[in-house]
């Protein structure tokens, strides 16, 4: 169960509107490496682990997930607020807009739809916990790759705190990963 | 502390419970851990309830008076949920 926290994570306060950061960062919501999947994963995850420590280590960062997931969907909100239609077309959110306006859809910023192969359960424990760690890795790399190509402070302040947080969970999976052979 | 000081000390509070929170899923035998994350529970639960009765519910069961205020005001993602403008920090 799950309990709504009208509040996020992190501020996220953009004063300045940008479809082609938009365009961008919809990728850590709905990309491949985004934290829509990185919640579902270790959500789905949790139900055939093995110790308590690992199914707490899953249940407390997939939530924790969930709220990134709800930062990135204010930042798209943020920098898609009264675009004009030059500022859609200029920015190359036009292929996006055509099909969902400025709603929140989870998708890579190349376009593909978010796909649940994402999730990566297998039901083994090793197994999962190593996708785990390489996720975190992913994700803190798509980070980077927006922090490269954006020089919006608004937006860096918030991207630069998700990126943290993936390395404190590579952390803690290793961690979990290593109780499995103690 | 105004409402905007007030949410940014429940998400520093917030953030500093979760990290002890983490850290004591892989370290469940850690007394310091343990130590800070009940103080911290506690401040977190005080600067909650101050909110809560200022400015209105961050969780529905905190929605207080004769009409249902859950609803009301802005949601996070909106520019003005706590009153902090662009740039404020």
């Amino acid at each position: 169960m799950w309990i709504y926290e009208k509040k996020l994570q992190y501020p996220v306060k953009i004063a300045t509107p940008n479809a082609r950061l938009a365009s961008l960062i919809i990728d850590a919501l709905g990309g491949p490496d985004g934290e829509l999947g990185a919640a579902t994963r270790y959500l789905n995850q949790r139900f055939s682990m093995p110790s308590g420590k690992i199914i707490g280590t899953l249940t407390d960062i997939g939530s924790e997930e969930l709220g990134h997931a709800e930062m990135v969907g204010s930042i798209i909100y943020q920098l898609t607020r009264n675009l004009t239609p030059e500022e859609i077309t200029a920015g190359g959110f036009d292929k996006y807009y055509i099909g969902h306006g400025t709603g929140v859809f989870p998708c890579a910023a190349s376009g593909e739809p978010f796909n649940a192969f994402a999730i990566s359960s297998k039901g083994d424990a090793i197994s999962d916990l190593n996708e785990d760690l390489a996720a975190e890795q992913k994700a803190r790399v798509t980070y980077d790759n927006i922090l490269r190509l954006s020089d919006d402070p608004d937006v860096n302040d918030a991207i630069k705190f998700l990126r943290q947080r993936e390395i404190v969970h590579y952390q803690r999976f290793g961690e979990a990963l290593r109780s499995l052979t103690e | 502390m105004n409402r905007s000081e007030l949410m940014r000390k429940i998400q520093e509070l917030s953030f500093a419970k979760l990290e002890a929170q983490l850290f004591l899923n892989t370290h469940p035998e850690c007394k310091m851990a343990l130590d800070f994350f009940r103080k911290t529970v506690d401040e977190l639960d005080m600067a909650m309830t101050e909110y809560q009765n200022k400015y209105g519910p961050i969780t529905a069961d905190a929605s207080m008076g004769d009409t249902w205020t859950w609803i009301e005001g802005e949601w996070p993602w909106q520019q003005n949920h706590t009153g902090m403008t662009g740039r404020e920090r």
